[in-house]
């Protein structure tokens, strides 16, 4: 078991901006341990999203380094941070991003289907984790068919049915009323505790955030505060 | 390599499956793009392939035999050319040997062009006889009506006519036909006749006579224009062996005489299928690279929707070439989807084309299915549809998976940044332009390349013209203007806008259908104005000198006027500058002339004047000559064309026969004639005062004006001159111009896939826009506007889309039959509007009405109940 899931090394990103360079994060440097929930927290635009795109390998950085999972990103190429993101990275997006013309079940077995897994097994898998998210009689349902927080707890649901190293959650209950939000957060603490996947979540939400075992304030790209439970 | 391996994998098939829903009924309308033009080259491919296996099979039936030798001089002696022995040439004699050595059976035929006249109702016209040994044709069949019409015509005891002949006049078996001086009664019609002659059977149905009585006519002659032939049949010969070996050959091509075999006849005739089956594709590829252009729209705007579901799967690990694969499939289903459907299209179409335009050859084609044409539609339209949706798919790769993240997936890069586009257009250029070259007549790189080209440059003008017309909106558009006008056309460059699909495919729709009519309206137009605006249409030939004052009168007597009155003298060459025309070769006088000169009889006149459509080159009009000042010598005017050919000039002598007078001859001046003007022209034109005791006959031309008045005037004439023959020009450029029309309607039903695909696509974006115009209407509800404002507003849209790509179709489409008027056809350009604003109003008419169909229901209900019937 590794002790630091997560690793940034001054970890910088600007994007091109009218003729200059914008810089969005400056020299981050971040350490999260295997099987801890960290949430990072901060005013609109100060970085969390680019932070968390980064961590999460979805974007390169400028400089610096992220090594997750005991693998350097900055390396590796996009069909190799694809592989890592299918086997070790699970994510729940604030618009849920559930595909449209899925249904429950299949939007579940994604990840699964994407490494190549047997389907029927997969599909069993998928469905014993609807249960699990109490959307047991919903797994042929269209998202269209589903409200926010159903969305939400059948996102969870494809977020672990990989059983990923670490999950990132992209302000989770953002778009959810205050009793799915609730739900939604037990999910993911739970399921952390069980499944020991560590957590990093980004969030407006102060309450949601104290839960998490370490709070990342971020302030103008950097982190200003960085505060254990 | 790893795109391809991706569309192995069970999961991408999975996922485009699944990933389609909700989508498939306007994916597959899209799909349908491809339909039309599939069909078209499956069709024509089919009919191509059927007619080539009915050429090959009945092949001698083509012919009726196995060798035919023909000439414009008799050369058997079956042709009783009244010769004697002694004045058969060398040549003619070598022939003759020839003949007599070829194994197998043999038929001789003459025929000649005279007037038949029915005394019952004193009918006549102009027809081509056939005066034939009854044994042909040796294969295949004359069917008669009554049957035993044939066995009577064996015997002796009558002619045959061609059904058009018997129905045009009323006559029926044992009424009288006189030919020339003989009179024979009709033994019966052809159902289905004998083998063509030649081309020009189309002009004058063909008379079938007793060839021992085509002399008792006297009307075979020069004035006629005999043609005689003999066919051979020889059963012991094998399939494809020659009869004729190259000294043979030789022997007949010195005299003049030409050889066609069944592989000869097989090939020219799978020649003029080579290149109608090419052009006529060619018109199918453009229907067919249309629906390319719809299917790779209808994969963009789909792509552009599934931006987001791209991103998120890319965020739960897919990769690029998967992600890419997914909607490769799906476009790859699309494409063959279409192109089957637009094959079984093709393949019903095959059965109905014959009983439309080919009702009338001379043999029954077997409509059987051709496998290797439908599998290569359906190739063909599957590699254009896959190579229209490779350009949309690249965006896939270029997708962010931090897209997901930020809640907004749109396309991030610039295309010509990226290496894969330019080598995905490539690839894309090529591949069409291989298919054209292939498709072209004869597959002449050049013409394949010149088609793309052409195609490109008019798709490029209409995307241009939708960059332009957005451009103008955005610009032009006050505030003061009424709101649903500046709404209707704000939809024309708002985002995921129809107007850049709409130009392309409406565009070049209008385009090809109105130049096809603009072209084909100019030819049948130039052949009636130019040639006989105000000009002879009625030409009577062989009227004899004694004969020239009665038709005068006759002429007079239905108030016409007589516009030429061409005295004729027969001649041949027979030295050119001194030396005579066999030694020319030898004596090295410059190159060969050509070998028709040679064995041409010339029919020259004598006149004092030019006239309208002669003007002199070099040297001077000499009116009138006094032989006695000339020492015999007779001054000439020669024709451009033939002092070129006979490498002569100002100056130069010529020697010439007449009958047994020989002529010595000065060229006194070089002339240019308009040999496009129908008239009496000549090559060799001499001074009043030279050859006047040499005249053979009299050429007259007439205007009459009308098909009566020419009828009138035959009957008078040939009831009294059964010798003279009339042609009527303006019947046979009315016979060239159904010819034409004809050819056009097929052209023209080709290029109706052009514009059904255009409809189809059409269809297919306005289904598009449903949703767009869906939440358009909703909010316009919601903030109180009515039903018939947004009835407007979508009337206006789509009224302007159908106008500007009605005018810029339209406008390229003056563009085009200009180019193909002046540098393909030589003629004439004439400019017309008509045709050009009917497209255009019925496509506007047909784009509103569309547009409104599609959209029923958006207006009328409320906004709530729109939402929920669309999220169902």
């Amino acid at each position: 078991m590794l002790e630091h899931i997560l690793i940034t090394e001054k970890l910088s990103k600007s994007f091109p901006s009218g003729g200059s360079e914008l810089a969005i994060l400056h020299g981050i440097d971040l350490k999260v341990e295997q099987g801890s929930t960290c949430a990072i927290v901060g005013p609109s635009g100060s970085g969390k999203t680019t932070l968390l795109g980064l961590c999460a390998g979805l974007d390169s950085p400028t400089s610096g380094e992220v090594i997750l999972a005991d693998r350097k990103l900055g390396g590796l190429s996009e069909d190799e941070r694809a592989q890592v993101r299918n086997e070790s990275v699970g994510f729940v997006f604030q618009n849920f991003q559930l595909i449209p013309t899925l249904t429950a079940l299949e939007n579940v077995l994604v990840p699964l289907e994407l490494r190549g897994e047997k389907t029927r097994n997969a599909a069993d898998l998928a469905r014993e984790l609807l249960v699990d998210v109490g959307l047991g009689e919903r797994v042929t349902h269209f998202p269209s068919q589903l409200s926010g927080g159903e969305q939400q707890r059948v996102a969870l649901a494809r977020a672990f049915i990989g059983e990923p190293a670490i999950l990132f959650a992209d302000e989770p209950t953002g778009n959810l009323d205050g009793e799915s939000s609730a739900m939604v957060e037990e999910m993911l603490f739970e399921l952390n505790n069980v499944k020991k996947t560590t957590l990093v979540i980004v969030t407006h939400d102060r309450e949601l955030a104290n839960k998490a075992g370490m709070v990342l304030v971020m302030k103008d790209g950097r982190i200003s505060e960085t505060t254990r439970a | 390599m790893k795109y391809l391996r991706e569309l192995f994998r069970p999961w991408t098939w999975r996922m485009a499956w699944r990933e389609s829903r909700r989508e498939r009924y306007r994916l597959l309308v899209f799909s349908l793009a491809v339909f039309f033009g599939v069909g078209a080259l499956v069709a024509i491919g089919s009919l191509r392939s059927n007619l080539g296996d009915t050429i090959e099979n009945k092949a001698k039936e083509l012919l009726g035999a196995d060798l035919l030798l023909r000439s414009r001089k008799p050369f058997h002696k079956g042709h009783q050319s009244g010769l004697s022995q002694s004045e058969l040439s060398g040549r003619q004699a070598e022939v003759k040997q020839l003949i007599s050595d070829l194994p197998g059976e043999r038929a001789v035929e003459v025929s000649f062009m005279t007037m038949i006249f029915f005394p019952k109702g004193e009918g006549s016209r102009l027809v081509n006889v056939r005066a034939i040994d009854p044994v042909y044709p040796f294969y295949g069949k004359a069917v008669t009506s009554p049957e035993n019409a044939w066995d009577k015509f064996q015997r002796g005891e009558g002619v045959i006519l061609e059904a058009a002949i018997a129905e045009q006049f009323g006559v029926v078996p044992g009424d009288v036909a006189r030919i020339g001086n003989l009179k024979m009664p009709v033994a019966g019609v052809f159902v289905q006749p004998p083998p063509a002659a030649s081309a020009f059977a189309v002009f004058s149905p063909a008379v079938f006579l007793p060839r021992q009585r085509a002399w008792e006519t006297a009307a075979i002659g020069i004035q006629s224009f005999p043609n005689y032939r003999v066919y051979f049949r020889d059963p012991s010969l094998a399939l494809d062996q020659e009869i004729l070996d190259e000294r043979q050959k030789k022997v007949l091509r010195r005299a003049g005489v030409r050889s066609e075999t069944v592989e000869g006849r097989k090939k020219g005739l799978g020649k003029i299928l080579d290149r109608l089956y090419s052009f006529l594709s060619l018109i199918g590829f453009v229907a067919l690279l249309l629906g390319g252009v719809g299917i790779a729209s209808a994969m963009h705007v789909h792509i552009s929707r599934r931006l987001r579901t791209v991103a998120t799967l890319r965020c739960l690990g897919c990769s690029p070439a998967r992600a890419t694969a997914v909607f490769l499939t799906q476009g790859m289903v699309l494409g063959l989807f279409g192109s089957i459907a637009g094959a079984l299209f093709g393949v019903l179409l095959q059965q109905f084309i014959p009983r439309l335009f080919l009702k009338d050859l001379p043999f029954e084609i077997s409509l059987d299915l051709a496998p290797s044409e439908i599998l290569g539609g359906i190739g063909i339209g599957f590699i254009i549809s896959v190579s229209f949706v490779l350009l949309p798919l690249l965006n896939v790769r270029r997708v962010s998976p931090l897209s997901a993240l930020r809640g907004q997936a749109e396309f991030s890069f610039r295309r010509w940044r990226d290496p894969f586009s330019w080598l995905a257009i490539a690839a894309v250029v090529g591949a069409l332009t291989a298919l054209a070259v292939d498709l072209s007549p004869e597959k002449k790189p050049l013409l394949g390349i010149g088609f793309m080209v052409a195609l490109g440059l008019i798709l490029f003008v209409l995307w241009m013209v939708a960059r332009v017309i957005s451009w103008l909106a955005r610009r032009l558009v006050g505030m003061s203007w009424p709101y649903v006008l500046r709404q209707g056309l704000a939809n024309l460059y708002r985002p995921r806008n129809q107007t850049t699909l709409f130009q392309l495919s409406a565009g070049l729709g209008v385009c090809l259908v109105v130049t096809l009519v603009l072209v084909q309206e100019m030819l049948i137009t130039q052949l009636g104005v130019k040639t006989l605006e105000g000009k002879a249409d009625t030409f009577l030939i062989n009227v004899r000198p004694a004969q020239v004052q009665d038709v005068t009168g006759m002429i007079e007597s239905l108030q016409l006027n007589i516009e030429e009155n061409a005295p004729i003298v027969l001649m041949k060459l027979s030295q050119i500058k001194g030396i005579k025309l066999a030694d020319l070769k030898r004596e090295n006088e410059g190159e060969k002339i050509p070998e028709w000169t040679r064995q041409r009889d010339f029919r020259s006149t004598y006149r004092g004047e030019m006239i309208a459509n002669e003007k002199i080159v070099r040297g001077e009009w000499v009116e009138k000559v006094d032989l006695v000042q000339t020492d015999g010598t007779i001054p000439v005017s020669v024709e451009e064309g033939i002092a070129r050919d006979l490498k002569i000039d100002v100056g130069d002598t010529l020697t010439m026969k007449s009958g047994k007078d020989e002529l010595v001859l000065r060229v006194a001046n070089i002339r240019s004639v308009e040999w496009g003007e129908l008239g009496l022209n000549f090559f060799f034109v001499f001074p009043e005062g030279s050859i006047e005791q040499l005249r053979a006959f009299n050429v007259m031309t007439t205007r009459t004006g009308s098909g009566a008045k020419t009828g009138e005037l035959t009957r008078m004439v040939v009831k009294k001159f059964p010798n003279v023959t009339l042609i009527d020009a303006s019947a046979m450029i009315d016979t060239v111009s159904e010819i034409v029309e004809q050819v056009g309607w097929v052209i023209r039903f080709m290029a109706l896939f052009t514009v059904l695909t255009g409809i189809m696509i059409l269809f297919g974006t306005i289904l598009s826009g449903r949703r767009n115009r869906i939440e358009e209407s909703v909010l316009l509800r919601t903030l109180g506007a009515s039903e018939a404002q947004i009835l407007r507003i979508l009337i206006t849209e789509y009224a302007m889309l159908g106008l500007f790509a009605g005018l810029a179709g339209a406008l390229l489409s003056g563009v085009a039959s200009w180019v193909l008027a002046v540098f393909v056809f030589d003629l004439d350009y004439l400019s017309r509007i008509g045709p050009m604003l009917a497209a255009m109003a019925i496509l506007i008419c047909f784009t509103v009405s569309v547009g409104l169909l599609m959209s029923r229901g958006i207006a009328r209900h409320s906004p709530l109940e729109i939402l929920r019937s669309e999220a169902g």
